[in-house]
């Protein structure tokens, strides 16, 4: 039932996506461009479908596989408020595409080799602070601690960053600055194949974790007790999140708080912690709420285009700070 | 009492527990029986829960080797493990958003299959466990809505619906207070009746000795003594576990009392560790 009516309301937001942009198509011929895209304005056809459907494909696939990277994270960690951004994964994967973006890339040439080194640069930075918060959680026992560590870590990276910035060529600081702000237009026609290839399998892979994530819901000792290696569990969880995040940054920037706050909206909506309803209804949760994010940045219309970044905290912030103050009523809390 | 199995369900048998190089207590042996409900009495910071980790498998023991069933724990898989010992923690847990009939189905997952699908042998064994707990008029509520007690409760119908043959309890009674501590320590006793064996630590040194089939105290020393309680009463053992002139232990009472207080109750037999002369040992099994 609630699976359904959120369904419906991404098909919604999608087709509401295609039709409102910097530019204005009448519905009308935004519908002809889709069932009959050889009579449509060529212009227009160009705009709605190579523009505009990648874009919101993007941002649902991104949403859902960053909201799944938090809940694994929240569940891992045993920790509310865990997320990728809050934990400095993001800024870890940024972290690695600023050292391609703004010292590899002169060296490599533009096109295929370019972005496929910001994926492994995303990649190797995300891995980078996946590392060190094993290592951290490892001695740190309290999650409140482990999230101050996370936090460290963010800054450290994003000094790293400033300091990439200061030394590096102004034309790259300026691509990587607008970058960083995050947007979802970076996936076009020609990157959407690589980028959804990777991330849907991953992001669906998420639901054959499930039955362990129950088990940790009690913690480690307890999962421990019901069969499963716990260190194991964990580098298996952490790079599944780490994968998802560090593709996800290299395409389309870091993108904040849908990870930390989507997990919290779909425990809310479905009323559960039991992540065998939790994990598809986080993934539809997190695409609708950054399809969402993604419609609201088409806001000032004709002129321009909002950074996502600028739209996420919106959506985010009053979330959290509801859940905060909820905390005792919130069922799954506790 | 009871006609003695051959096999101890878990055995330590000498053992050096700690971590890593930091050895806490050596030379430690212990045996827990099918029907035994035994409870582990010892002052914080002597190694109660080190010991409890180590015999459950949590932890390696540096020296000496733990048997389950008369097989070293480490020659078993996690999964095989899973099946014969189950443990039961007051760790704090993030299952609020659970059903109770969610959580102590979990107790199932070593049965499952990889996607944990419940068949109805799973279903039964499950709402066996409440019933058997006295939790199943709250399947339907969340954990977050029970009691302390009741989620202990829970956290034991988990326990069974794993339907394995020992049951470890690590500090069960935490938060509980005296009745509901009262109400588990008989659920335990039935539940070994049915012929499982129960260890679990305890600070509730008065109702462990009128409950439990047998006591074993680990004492600042660093030596495990076991017997029923009424031997190592009689034997005078108990004020070992706390060998300070202002604490003695009231036979009476079965409990530890302040030394000044002791003198208030005339027929009470109350004493430290040394006033009171220990009466010899006969070590148990």
């Amino acid at each position: 039932m609630r699976f359904a009516f959120l369904t419906l309301l991404s098909l919604l937001l999608l087709a509401l996506s295609l039709v409102y942009g910097a530019v204005e198509i009448p519905p009308e011929s935004v519908w002809q461009t889709i069932v009959a895209p050889g009579e449509a304005d060529a212009v227009w056809r160009l705009i709605v479908l190579e523009s505009r459907l990648p874009m919101a494909l993007a941002s649902f696939v991104s949403g859902a596989a960053l909201a799944v990277a938090g809940l694994l994270l929240q569940t891992t960690f045993q920790n509310p408020l865990a997320g990728p951004s809050i934990l400095g994964v993001s800024s870890g994967a940024s972290m690695g595409v600023a050292v391609v973006m703004l010292f590899g890339a002169g060296a490599i040439v533009s096109g295929a080799a370019q972005y496929l080194s910001i994926i492994g640069g995303a990649i190797a930075g995300a891995a980078a602070v996946m590392l060190l918060l094993i290592f951290f959680s490892s001695i740190l026992k309290s999650s409140a601690m482990l999230l101050i560590a996370g936090i460290m870590i963010g800054y450290l990276t994003s000094s790293v960053i400033s300091l990439l910035n200061y030394f590096a060529p102004s034309d790259d600081v300026k691509s990587f600055v607008v970058w960083g702000l995050g947007s979802f237009a970076g996936v076009g026609v020609r990157e959407l194949p690589v980028f959804l290839g990777i991330l849907v399998p991953f992001t669906a892979a998420s639901i054959l974790f499930a039955k362990p994530l129950n088990a940790l819901l009690l913690g480690e000792r307890y999962a421990s007790n019901m069969g499963y290696s716990v260190p194991a569990l964990r580098t298996w969880l952490l790079g599944v999140s780490g994968v998802l995040t560090a593709i996800v940054t290299a395409f389309c920037g870091p993108i904040g708080f849908i990870g930390l706050v989507v997990p919290h909206i779909a425990r809310m909506l479905f009323r559960t912690s039991n992540h065998f309803t939790l994990i598809p209804a986080t993934m539809l949760t997190g695409g609708l709420v950054t399809l969402l994010c993604n419609l609201l940045t088409v806001f000032p219309g004709k002129s321009g285009v909002l950074p996502v970044n600028a739209i996420t905290p919106l959506i985010g912030v009053p979330v959290i700070i509801y859940i905060l103050v909820n905390r005792r009523k919130l069922k799954y809390f506790n | 009492m009871r006609e003695e199995p051959t096999t101890p369900a878990l055995e330590g048998a000498d053992l050096s527990i700690g971590y890593g190089e930091k050895i806490i207590a050596s030379g430690l042996s212990i045996r827990i029986y099918p029907g035994d409900v035994a409870s582990l009495l010892g002052p914080n910071g002597v190694g109660k829960s080190t010991l409890i980790k180590t015999l459950t498998g949590e932890l390696e023991a540096v020296e000496g080797i733990v048997y389950v069933f008369g097989k070293d724990v480490e020659s078993y898989s996690r999964k095989e493990l899973s099946r014969l010992l189950a443990i039961v923690t007051t760790d704090s847990v993030l299952a609020g958003g659970l059903t109770v009939e969610e959580l102590v189905g979990l107790g199932r997952q070593p049965h499952t299959g990889f996607f944990g699908r419940m068949g109805d042998d799973d279903r039964k064994a499950t709402e066996e466990a409440m019933r058997r707990v006295g939790i199943i008029h709250k399947r339907e509520a969340y954990v977050a809505e029970l009691s302390d007690g009741e989620r202990q409760k829970a956290m034991i119908a988990k326990a069974l619906a794993q339907e394995t043959a020992i049951i470890v309890l690590d500090e069960p009674f935490s938060y509980l207070d005296v009745a509901a501590r009262i109400e588990i320590l008989s659920l335990l006793k039935e539940i070994a009746a049915g012929g499982k064996a129960i260890l679990f630590s305890s600070h509730d040194v008065s109702q462990a000795l009128r409950m439990a089939s047998k006591a074993i105290l680990f004492t600042p020393s660093g030596e495990l003594i076991s017997g029923t309680p009424a031997r190592l009463i009689a034997e005078r053992r108990l004020p070992l576990l706390f060998p300070r002139r202002n604490v003695v232990f009231s036979e009476e009472a079965k409990d530890f009392i302040a030394a000044e207080t002791g003198s208030e109750l005339s027929s009470v037999k109350a004493c430290n560790v040394n006033e009171c002369p220990v009466q010899p040992h006969t070590p148990d099994r």
